[in-house]
C-alpha cells in the first residue's frame, strides 16, 4: 500500500509531501487562473512558483481540503502585490495597459458594442484602486463567497459587503465616466447603449 | 436592468479565464523538484528549513522573532506618522484633528524634492511633519492623491493607493510594507490621512492603527539594552525609544536586528 493510499483522510498521518501533492494538484489550474488574471501572461509561472513555494514552506499553516484554495489566494494576492510594488508605476500601469487587450479578445459572435462596453468596463476597472478591484475579480471572477473574501483580503466579513457595494459603485462611475467622455461610435450603439 | 447590474455582468463576462481547467503542467513532485533552482525574492528563507519540520517547535519562534524584527524596522516610520500610539482606539476614528493654514509651499517643495531624490529619510520626516500635513491638508484633492501615489511610486515601502471618495472627505490610507516580509505577514503599519474640505475650511486628520504587543515589545527591549551609537541616539530622541529608522534600514542593520532578536527570543525562552 504506498503511502497516499494510507493517507485517505487529510489529517496528521499525511506526511508533508502528501499533503503537498494534494494541494498542489487539487489547487494548482485554480491558482495559475487566479494569477493569469492579474498579471502578464509572462509573469504568471513565476507567480504561481512563488505561491506554492509559500505554501511548502508553510503547508503546517495550510488548512486542509477546500479551504487551502482561499489560502492560496491570499498568498498570490501579496505577491501580486510585491510585483506591483517592486516596480514603477509606470511600468505597473503599461503592463494593466498590455494585458487589458488580452483580456478582452473578442469572439467573433461578440458584437462591436459588446466588445466595447467589455474593453470599457475592463479599462474602468483598472481604474479603481487595487483593493476594489481586487474584491471584484474575486467575486465575478473566482466566484468566491463572501466568508472565502472576507479570508483571502484578512478583512471582516462585514467589511467585504461593504468593499463589494463601494467597489460596484466605483466601477459604475468610472465606465461612465469613460462613456461619457468616449462614447461609442458604432451604428448599434448610437440606437440602444446603456440605460 | 440598472447601469451597475449591466457593468457587473460585463466585468463577469470579460472573465480572461473562465474555465482553469483541470490539469496541471507538471506535477506536485515535478514541481518541488525545481524548488532549489528557484530563486526566492524573500530574504527569511536562509531561516528556515529546506522543507518545513512539524515537530521542530523552536524554528517558528525563531521565524515569528525575525517577522518581528522586520517589523518592528519600520516602527520608527509609523512613529514618525503616528505621535500617540500606546492609546488604543477603534480603527478609523481620527485621532489628532489640526486646523491647516494655507500657503505650506515650502514644506511641499522639500517634501517632493527628498522623495525625488530618495530621501526617504527626510521624506519620512517631513511627511511626520505637521507642516506636511497640512500641506497635504491643503492640496486638493487630486494633488493629495497625486502626491500619494508619487510617494508610492519611488519607494516600495509605501503602498498609498488606497483613497476614498465620500464627499465631502477623501480617506487615504497609507500602507507600510517591507520587501523582506513573509507574504502572509501583515503589513507592519497602518497610518491614514483623513482630509476634509468644508465650507472652505480644510482639515486634515491622521491616525495610526496600533501595532501588535510583541512587536512594542521587542522593540522596546531592544532599544533599551542597545542606547549606543545611531540606534541608541534614535532611542533617546523619544521618550517610548522611538526614533528616525530610516537609516536602520540597510542590509547590516537588518542583519543586526535579525542577530539581536534571535538572542532575545533564545533568551527569553531560556528564561
Amino acid at each position: 500500500m504506498t503511502l497516499n493510499a494510507k493517507c485517505i483522510e487529510e489529517d496528521d498521518s499525511c506526511s508533508n509531501e502528501v499533503r503537498f501533492e494534494r494541494l498542489y494538484d487539487r489547487h494548482h489550474a485554480r491558482v495559475t487562473a487566479y494569477c493569469r488574471r492579474r498579471v502578464p501572461a509572462d509573469q504568471v509561472e513565476d507567480l504561481v512558483a512563488e505561491t506554492f513555494m509559500v505554501a511548502w514552506r508553510r503547508i503546517d499553516d495550510v488548512p486542509d481540503g477546500e479551504g487551502g484554495l482561499p489560502w492560496l489566494y491570499r498568498v498570490a494576492y501579496r505577491e501580486v502585490g510585491h510585483q506591483w510594488r517592486s516596480g514603477s508605476r509606470r511600468q505597473r500601469l503599461h503592463n494593466k495597459l498590455v494585458a487589458v487587450p488580452a483580456l478582452a479578445s473578442p469572439t467573433p459572435e461578440d458584437s462591436a458594442v459588446d466588445v466595447e462596453q467589455t474593453r470599457r468596463v475592463l479599462a474602468a476597472a483598472s481604474r479603481l484602486n487595487h483593493r476594489d478591484a481586487e474584491v471584484l475579480r474575486l467575486l465575478s471572477w473566482e466566484h468566491l463567497s463572501r466568508a472565502e473574501i472576507a479570508e483571502v483580503l484578512d478583512i471582516e466579513p462585514n467589511a467585504v459587503n461593504q468593499r463589494v457595494h463601494r467597489a460596484r459603485t466605483n466601477l459604475t462611475k468610472e465606465f461612465n465616466r469613460l462613456e461619457r467622455r468616449h462614447p461609442d461610435r458604432t451604428p448599434a450603439a448610437k440606437k440602444g447603449g446603456m440605460s | 436592468m440598472t447601469t451597475e447590474e449591466r457593468v457587473m455582468s460585463l466585468f463577469e463576462s470579460a472573465n480572461p479565464v473562465p474555465e482553469p481547467g483541470n490539469s496541471a503542467p507538471e506535477t506536485a513532485s515535478d514541481y518541488l523538484a525545481t524548488l532549489d533552482r528557484r530563486t526566492s525574492t524573500m530574504t527569511l528563507t536562509a531561516l528556515e528549513p529546506k522543507a518545513p519540520e512539524r515537530n521542530n517547535s523552536k524554528r517558528p519562534w525563531l521565524m515569528a522573532a525575525a517577522a518581528v524584527a522586520a517589523l518592528a524596522l519600520v516602527v520608527g516610520g509609523l512613529a514618525l506618522l503616528s505621535p500617540d500610539q500606546d492609546e488604543e482606539r477603534p480603527a478609523d476614528v481620527p485621532e489628532v484633528t489640526t486646523r491647516v493654514e494655507p500657503d505650506p509651499a515650502a514644506v511641499a517643495a522639500a517634501f517632493v524634492s527628498a522623495i525625488d531624490s530618495h530621501d526617504h529619510d527626510n521624506a519620512q520626516l517631513l511627511l511626520a511633519d505637521d507642516a506636511t500635513i497640512q500641506m497635504l491638508g491643503s492640496t486638493d484633492v487630486a494633488e493629495f492623491e497625486q502626491l500619494l501615489a508619487h510617494l508610492e511610486a519611488v519607494d516600495a515601502r509605501y503602498d498609498l493607493t488606497e483613497c476614498t471618495y465620500a464627499e465631502p472627505a477623501v480617506t487615504c490610507r497609507a500602507l507600510y510594507t517591507n520587501a523582506w516580509f513573509d507574504p502572509l505577514d501583515e503589513p507592519a503599519t497602518t497610518a491614514t490621512f483623513f482630509v476634509r474640505v468644508e465650507d472652505g475650511q480644510v482639515t486634515a486628520l491622521r491616525q495610526a492603527q496600533k501595532l501588535p504587543d510583541r512587536v512594542w515589545l521587542t522593540w522596546s527591549s531592544f532599544v533599551r539594552d542597545r542606547g549606543e551609537g545611531d540606534w541608541g541616539a534614535m532611542a533617546k530622541g523619544h521618550p517610548d525609544g522611538m526614533g528616525i529608522i530610516g537609516p536602520m534600514l540597510t542590509d547590516e542593520s537588518i542583519e543586526l536586528h535579525r542577530q539581536y532578536t534571535t538572542e532575545f527570543v533564545e533568551a527569553r525562552s531560556d528564561g
